[in-house]
């Protein structure tokens, strides 16, 4: 089976019944999508199946021959965020940061489905699989709409990545 | 335990070939239900089927144009003359909920967007799900293969026994007007605690229907109701008549004393939603779990 993962062509070895996550976890390395509950019910693996948001413990290998795979690991770069990643950052949308990778896309995907302004129901019916445990929703949504309009508030400076407790 | 055998089927034809009469097949349409039983290895089948590429997605409208293409025989007492709709199994419930009419689109509206765009209508038959009182209430007709051969037949008697089965297409009348109701706990996940879906005919019969009355129920008509309306009596009159036609039973939602409370409100809320009374007012649904 062959996907192409953020735009570049992978062949898994993985059997047809394995999942996504799986592979794109422990083959890739692509730890942006998390494991949560692997029920299908928490969005945290969420990833972009061909554009659209899927959940990636549900999404069987065997059904994703020549998929078009979009993880967190592509939506930007700590030095130049995506519109949604700069709201989320803006408007302390993550806390402890597991939903975050889940919402980004779905959120992402939403805004490029609506092409213009969505409003706060509409963000909450795209989000409606997505738990946060924070609790932080109001902020998550506050984000979302932020993003759609092209709003910064442009006082959060971009995040430094910094990488700690790697010998050199 | 050997690996699954794994068939991709390229066909209707290869689907219902690979299914036989459906022992030690475990059939995938969109996997929502299943993948996480084999990701966790609470299902290990001799064979898994998927669907996928088996050309089972389409959905076909009678009325192309305002036009009536065709009512196939018998569906619904030949009451429908709005048209149908033929829906393949493996539709996804997005689909379904965007051209299907009511009550059957608010029904496949699960409220998760992810899950709609992947779960099937075959699979939300197979599994006991929120479509199937729609699809009662509509008279629909399920198309199977399976033990004898290819059956048609009415969705209530598929929904009652559906083991052994291939879900290869549902076709749908189209009524006048529907309505779908549910009562569910604040979980997107979980099943409804109640389900109810009632749909008007051109000759003016409603059809009622109610499921989620305890777990994996099939959905079922309720004559008693459809009697009392087509008698004269109102809404709410007509509604309370539903406890004649109905069992629920105790499970972890909701217990059966609470259904049988919360039942009449709901389909006296349906009734009233289907053609506004008058003398119809707000209902308050008591508390789940009390």
């Amino acid at each position: 089976m062959n996907l192409i993962v953020n735009g570049r062509s992978h062949t898994t070895t993985a059997g047809p019944l394995m999942t996504l996550l799986y592979v794109l976890r422990e083959e890739l390395g692509l730890t942006g999508a998390k494991a949560g509950c692997q029920h299908g019910s928490c969005g945290a693996c969420t990833v972009l199946v061909d554009g659209e948001p899927r959940r990636s413990c549900l999404a069987l290998v065997g059904t994703l021959d020549g998929a078009s795979i979009t993880t967190v690991e592509a939506l930007g770069e700590p030095s130049h965020l995506s519109d949604v990643q700069v709201a989320f950052n803006e408007h302390y949308a993550a806390q402890c940061g597991f939903c975050t990778p889940g919402m980004l896309l779905a959120a992402t995907a939403l805004i490029k489905r609506k092409g213009g302004p969505v409003e706060r129901d509409e963000v909450v019916e795209a989000l409606g699989g997505h738990y946060c445990r924070c609790t932080g929703y109001v902020k998550i949504l506050d984000a979302v709409v932020a993003a759609s309009r092209g709003e910064r508030l442009g006082h959060m400076a971009p995040p430094t990545l910094e990488v700690r407790g790697v010998e050199p | 335990m050997p690996d699954p055998e794994v068939v991709m089927a390229g066909s209707e034809a290869e689907a219902v070939a690979a299914f036989g009469d459906g022992s030690g097949v475990t059939v995938i349409g969109g996997g929502t239900v299943v993948t996480p039983l084999l990701t966790h290895g609470a299902l290990w089948p001799e064979t898994v089927l998927m669907l996928q590429r088996a050309g089972l997605g389409g959905i076909a409208d009678s009325v192309v144009d305002g036009v009536v293409d065709g009512i196939a025989d018998g569906i619904a007492d030949g009451i429908a003359d709005g048209g149908t709709l033929e829906i393949g199994a493996a539709a996804t419930l997005a689909a379904v909920a965007a051209v299907a009419p009511e009550p059957l689109a608010s029904a496949a509206r699960i409220p998760d967007y992810e899950i709609r765009g992947q779960a099937t209508l075959g699979g939300n038959l197979m599994i006991g799900g929120d479509l199937q009182t729609a699809l009662v209430a509509m008279g629909a007709r399920v198309r199977s293969a399976g033990a004898g051969g290819e059956r048609v037949g009415p969705v209530a008697e598929f929904v009652a026994a559906p083991w052994g089965r291939l879900v290869l297409s549902v076709e749908v009348p189209r009524p006048r007007a529907g309505v779908f109701v549910q009562q569910r706990r604040r979980h997107s996940h979980t099943h409804p605690v109640l389900t109810v879906a009632v749909a008007r005919w051109a000759d003016g019969g409603v059809h009622v229907a109610v499921g989620s009355l305890a777990p994996r129920a099939p959905a079922v008509a309720c004559p008693s109701v459809e009697n009392a309306l087509a008698g004269g009596a109102g809404p709410r009159e007509a509604a309370a008549k539903v406890v004649e036609d109905v069992s629920p039973e105790d499970d972890p939602l909701a217990s059966a004393w609470y259904r049988r409370r919360a039942l009449p409100v709901l389909v006296a809320r349906a009734l009233e939603q289907l053609e506004p009374a008058p003398k119809g007012g707000h209902m308050n649904v008591p508390e789940v779990g009390t």
